[in-house]
């Protein structure tokens, strides 16, 4: 269009990119800030959101003023982008309130945190993606804030921050599903995974075992296969073997943490046609499902708590629960009878290297794994003194936070009542149609209230010993 | 039917027979057992009224968009809940009461709360074989704000005697938290409120 031209070639100036993203980064500064604030109105589990908030804000401010600073567009424009990273973290507050995350699931984290030796801080909240994870929140903000390069103001904020270091999340459809808390005992493995992974890596004798895979992977390819093919399947070996190992470590963490809870949660997940898949760096390397409940069931047996659970089966009160999680057990063990999973493998040579490898590797992982856990592993003496009680308690109506008179209570451990929750549930599910979405209702809210008792006894009774009633 | 003493009161926390056990859980410290009374602890939830989204509150209509007149409020140990003069908001206990079906109940305030205005139920009775957390209508009929904070020890519960009595099982049985009944659910509320 003729005035279009004519604007075009009236204009008196360059356009001023510079002061152009200036504007742009400083008033998404100004903006994210205000949003931060507003979410202060918010209840929290705990005052770790507030001082997660604080932390924000005050990165926000820093980077305002070395906004007007920063004398280079691209500098500017990579400002402008860790600003809009940092908005993603809304979304976190958004739902970590109290109205959207149960204050059991934070306490029951919290407590295991605390058993591991970690800073007990964290940031839950839930999500619309089937997906539970735990993230470094400070380590992330780190990262994020290197591409602008050193800055000594920020470096010294994060180091006196005290807030949340993990951001915990988990699928929102599942927000109040207690027994499926069980799966964070894995998610929590892929911190141990990653010591052992690392520890590996500095052993001496780990590069001569990857020499030998690498002449291995050779070997199978046949023939003169150039060096770039060869180096391709190398790296896809070494990759596929890595991920194994992060997800089965995990896997048996899981069980460390939780018990049999941890083998019906990751029953919940791997019983679709994720059982048989063939792991391939395209699905991110996911060992079989099937793989993955034998180890947990295996792992279950030689601990000790599928043998804790049958001899409860023949308890007038409670039998019926611990046959029903019996008979699952008993299922998952058919599963895991079938080897298609194993025989997938094998087609794929390289795959098949690569499995081999971690079969090697597994038993020194899970030496490690146990020995990680220290007072946080589940002790089947808890299962087999806490949990019939727990899920007598529970049959009574009762919330599942303690054994005996309440003037004189035996305290007990929060793994046990969610485990004792799987049980009645599974009950419920043998024993035919009826109203069990209600039921399920009300024993999640009853098993996420004893949760935050149990933690709330413990610590009044630090305070305030009990003197015989 | 007499009001359960002291020691009535412990023997019934300590039945190991479920149809006559009383459960008062946690029961932090054994002294909240009084002369004649447990004293309960006020807990982390409260639902406050949005009274502009509020037209009235008619028991002849059932709208499921009630739950806007109200917003929850989660206090943490520690912190602190304003109840302003004349303001009602719902509470619940910190404890989950269980009742046997031979006992029934009543929740009052303490007297020390209620002589600065604090009162904490309307409703006041428990129903024989009730298990939840107790709903406490939480009003402040003194002339200055009161500051509440989770875990006092605000409320007591009285219990007596029942007999004959059918569990209960209505609505509340199994509440954790607090919240408004359906007061438009009585069967026979048509009747008396359509013309």
């Amino acid at each position: 269009m003729v005035v279009g031209v004519r604007c075009l070639a009236t204009t008196p100036n360059p356009f001023n990119t510079l002061e152009h993203q200036r504007l742009r980064t400083g008033a998404l500064c100004e903006s994210l800030k205000q949003r931060f604030a507003e979410l202060h109105a918010r209840d929290y589990p705990d005052d770790g959101a507030a001082k997660a908030l604080w932390l924000l804000a005050d990165l926000l401010t820093l980077l305002q003023k070395r906004v007007q600073l920063i004398a280079d567009e691209k500098t500017l424009i990579m400002a402008g982008e860790v600003v809009i990273e940092l908005g993603e973290t809304l979304e976190y507050f958004d739902n970590a309130g109290t109205d959207q995350t149960p204050r059991g699931l934070v306490v029951l984290l919290q407590s295991l945190y605390a058993r591991l030796g970690w800073p007990s801080n964290l940031l839950a909240w839930p999500q619309s993606v089937y997906n539970f994870t735990i993230r470094p929140f400070v380590e992330n903000l780190a990262v994020l804030f290197q591409y602008l390069g050193p800055d000594a103001e920020i470096d010294a904020v994060l180091k006196a921050y005290t807030g949340p270091r993990d951001l915990v999340s988990f699928p929102r459809i599942e927000r109040d599903n207690v027994r499926m808390y069980a799966i964070f005992g894995h998610e929590i493995g892929h911190r141990i995974a990653g010591e052992f992974l690392k520890q590996e890596q500095a052993d001496a004798t780990f590069s001569g075992e990857e020499a030998a895979i690498r002449a291995k992977v050779i070997a199978a390819m046949g023939g003169s296969p150039s060096i770039i093919d060869a180096q391709k399947l190398i790296e896809k070996v070494f990759s596929l073997r890595k991920r194994a190992l992060e997800e089965l470590i995990s896997d048996i963490v899981g069980v460390y943490l939780f018990g049999p809870s941890a083998l019906y949660a990751g029953h919940e997940i791997h019983f679709d046609a994720s059982m048989d898949r063939v792991p391939s760096l395209a699905n991110n390397g996911y060992p079989p499902g099937r793989m993955r409940l034998r180890i947990s069931l295996e792992l279950c047996r030689a601990e000790g708590h599928l043998d804790a659970l049958v001899e409860f089966v023949d308890d007038p009160k409670t039998g019926k629960a611990f046959a029903a999680g019996v008979s699952l057990v008993d299922h998952i063990d058919r599963l895991i009878g079938i080897r298609s999973d194993v025989q997938a493998i094998t087609h794929d040579p390289f795959v098949s290297i690569a499995y081999d490898w971690v079969n090697v590797t597994l038993p020194s992982a899970q030496a490690f794994a146990r020995n990680a856990m220290g007072a946080a592993l589940y002790p089947t003496s808890a299962q087999r003194n806490e949990c019939s009680k727990l899920v007598e308690r529970l049959l009574d109506g009762l919330p599942p936070n303690e054994i005996g008179s309440a003037l004189a209570p035996v305290q007990v451990d929060a793994r046990s009542a969610v485990l004792a929750a799987w049980l009645i549930s599974l009950d419920g599910a043998q024993s035919g149609p009826g109203d069990e979405s209600y039921t399920l209702f009300r024993l999640n809210e009853k098993t996420l209230r004893g949760i935050e008792y149990i933690e709330l006894q413990r610590c009044y009774l630090e305070k305030f010993p009990r003197t015989a009633p | 039917m007499s009001v359960l003493g002291r020691q009535r009161l412990i023997a019934a926390i300590n039945s190991e027979d479920p149809s006559t056990r009383l459960v008062v859980t946690p029961l932090l410290n054994k002294n909240q057992v009084g002369e004649a009374s447990i004293d309960i602890r006020l807990g982390n939830d409260f639902v406050v009224t949005r009274r502009g989204n509020l037209q009235a509150i008619d028991p002849a209509t059932d709208d499921p968009r009630l739950v806007r007149y109200n917003s929850r409020h989660y206090a943490n140990f520690g912190s602190k809940f304003f109840l302003h003069p004349n303001e009602l908001v719902l509470g619940s206990t910190l404890e989950y009461v269980k009742l046997p079906p031979t006992l029934a109940g009543w929740v009052t305030s303490r007297s020390k709360w209620g002589r600065v205005g604090l009162v904490i139920a309307t409703a006041t009775a428990i129903q024989p074989g009730f298990g939840g957390t107790i709903t406490l209508e939480l009003l402040n009929l003194g002339e200055v704000p009161l500051v509440l904070y989770p875990g006092l020890l605000v409320a007591q519960i009285i219990l007596s005697e029942c007999e004959g009595a059918e569990p209960y099982n209505g609505a509340f049985a199994g509440q954790v938290d607090p919240g408004h009944g359906k007061i438009s659910a009585d069967k026979d509320m048509a009747f008396w409120t359509k013309p």
